[in-house]
């Protein structure tokens, strides 16, 4: 019985050069940025928000530059000392860190579940995929997300408030790019990394996507609770730490009883720890589920 | 030629289990069935031949290490798996471009031959839509497309006729066959459906408690049933087995049309007709009977079956 016609556009055989492996793990990170781009509530929800708080945050810069002259000067009030024309940069990160926090979720969390649940294991690591190249891809991608949702938010409205400098003043101000520039780069680290590294605990997305949120909303709170008798544990809450490094950093210091900080130093360490600890975490689950699925169960 | 796959005392433990025990053989065939019951360890060997297992001994897939370069090996290599293995959201286009990219492929030509693969996998109409709509028949087909894109020498094929309705079944099965002629690359077949390795291969390995119990020609695994003779006629079955017997020949009717004569293995096939022509009976066929693929299997399989 012959049936199907089978079609075929003249075939010929590929002699051209691959893409070497060591850069394999670039076409995961732009697949991973162009899937979370497709749907409007796993990314551009999201990046809604950081608008929104950027515009507000540029807004008060504007009114306080060209309105108010002298409104965002050096001031001691609502708890807050420092200059809040620099320094409502740093204030508008626990805005930006509930925007990742959504990022992390829709985007971040499911990945590596999703992947197992579905079976996308065997679709990579058939093919000339290493696990360490499926993490960076991965990891690279929830980077590059939280970048445009953390870091280019921050970076961008610096970058406004060194523009409503007066001519004598830029060189002076324009440190705050570099800062809030670095405030958003660990910010978005942290944000891709934990996620990752969560969703390769389980097997299933919604799990994963449940267990992020239970870490960030319950586990991350008691955390932070600790944190009010012994401040370095305070560090290990992400939103306080990547606040306490663009507070640090903008210099502005908001008294205890309006709102704790943690230490800079130890914001620092949690932030490099999580990251690490993150990638690593999913490195070993990854490598360890690899083969599964590939030649049957 | 040499072997495009070469194994030498392959072992593989998991913890208790020892999966591959010794496993030896070369697959050179274009088109190769492995064959094998449940835990014979075919599924053990795939991961081995592509690097994603370690293992003791030596194994080669197209001269190269799996156990070195196995990211290499995949480069050259397809697999097509018997499980889902796609990517939810994506479409056809979407997920064969990606996985020609991680093959390697520059995103040019990726989609090129993504295309092209759709196309000769028979989905150049559903190739823009999302895979999860799909029916298990076309979901088979991106995934041998996605096996096919980056252009493998050799090619795994797992199961690749599962759950399939005999229609999509037989059109699976051509574009098998067709695979080695038109786009140069040999073929492994993994599968359970003797039928199928009987249609399209030309090799065959049979696996048995991690061991090849059988690896070579298919006509060379079929031996003769004892010397007899499949014997097709028009008509007068029972009128040629009459005239046989009188030669001193105990053939039997199998069918209205045909009966099994057993004449030896060097047998005089004058016999035969001048049995026919005084019986007035018209030859239509006449061949060696070999035993099936399946009584072949168990043959091979059977003393520690």
């Amino acid at each position: 019985m012959s049936t199907g016609a089978i079609h075929d556009l003249g075939y010929k055989r590929y002699l051209g050069t691959r893409r070497p492996q060591s850069t394999r793990w670039g076409v995961i990170v732009r697949n991973t940025v162009a899937q979370a781009w497709k749907t409007w509530w796993r990314f551009k929800m999201a990046l809604g928000l950081a608008v929104v708080a950027a515009v507000v945050t540029g807004g008060f810069i504007y009114v306080s530059r060209a309105v108010a002259p002298g409104m965002g000067d050096r001031v001691v009030r609502f708890g807050i000392h420092g200059n809040l024309l620099d320094g409502i940069i740093a204030l508008s990160v626990p805005w930006l860190c509930k925007a990742a926090f959504l990022v992390g979720l829709t985007a971040g969390a499911g990945t590596i579940a999703g992947d197992r649940q579905v079976g996308a294991f065997t679709f990579y690591f058939s093919r000339p995929v290493r696990p360490i190249d499926y993490v960076l891809g991965k990891f690279g991608g929830l980077f590059l997300l939280q970048l445009l949702i953390i870091a280019a938010p921050l970076t961008a409205v610096a970058a406004f408030r060194v523009g409503m400098s007066d001519s004598s003043d830029i060189l002076k101000t324009l440190p705050l790019v570099g800062k809030a520039a670095i405030t958003g780069v660990l910010g978005a680290a942290l944000y891709a990394a934990v996620p990752l590294g969560l969703s390769a605990l389980v097997q299933r997305r919604r799990n994963a996507i449940a267990l992020f949120a239970v870490f960030y909303l319950v586990v991350s709170n008691i955390v932070y609770g600790i944190g009010i008798g012994s401040p370095p544990v305070m560090a290990f809450n992400m939103q306080a730490a990547v606040t306490s490094v663009g507070t640090h950093l903008f210099d502005v210091t908001i008294d205890p009883f309006i709102q704790r900080t943690a230490p800079f130093v130890w914001s620092l360490v949690a932030i490099v720890l999580l990251t690490a600890g993150g990638i690593t975490l999913a490195w070993i689950q990854v490598r360890d589920q690899a083969g599964h699925g590939v030649g049957g169960s | 030629m040499s072997a495009l796959i070469e194994l030498r005392d392959v072992h593989k433990r998991f913890g208790a289990v020892h999966a591959l025990r010794g496993a030896t053989g070369a697959i050179s065939g274009r088109i190769t069935g492995l064959l094998g019951p449940n835990g014979a360890g075919k599924s053990t060997l795939i991961k081995a031949l592509l690097g994603l297992v370690e293992f003791e001994g030596e194994g080669t897939v197209l001269g190269m290490s799996p156990k070195t370069d196995g990211p290499a090996v995949r480069d050259r290599v397809g697999y097509m798996p018997e499980n889902e293995a796609y990517l939810p959201g994506m479409s056809a286009v979407e997920m064969c471009v990606y996985a020609g990219e991680l093959s390697g492929l520059p995103r040019q030509e990726a989609m090129q031959r993504a295309h092209a693969a759709l196309y000769y996998a028979g989905l150049e109409e559903k190739r823009y839509q999302p895979i999860d709509g799909y029916s298990t028949g076309q979901k088979q087909r991106v995934k041998l497309a996605a096996a096919l894109v980056h252009d493998p020498e050799v090619l795994f094929l797992d199961e690749p006729t599962n759950g399939l309705d005999p229609r999509s079944r037989e059109e699976m099965l051509e574009l098998i066959v067709d695979m080695p002629e038109k786009r140069g690359c040999s073929i492994v077949l993994s599968t359970h459906l003797l039928p199928d390795v009987d249609r399209v291969c030309d090799q065959v390995v049979i696996m048995h408690q991690g061991r090849i119990r059988f690896s070579g020609d298919i006509a060379k695994l079929r031996q003769s049933v004892g010397g007899t003779y499949r014997i097709e006629v028009k008509d007068g079955v029972d009128r040629l087995v009459t005239s046989l017997g009188a030669a001193g020949i105990a053939a039997k009717a199998v069918s209205p049309i045909a009966l099994a004569a057993p004449l030896g293995d060097a047998p005089d096939a004058s016999i035969v007709f001048r049995a026919a022509k005084d019986a007035r009976v018209q030859v239509r066929g006449f061949e060696l009977e070999k035993e099936s693929m399946e009584a072949a299997f168990l043959r091979v399989i059977g003393d520690e079956a």
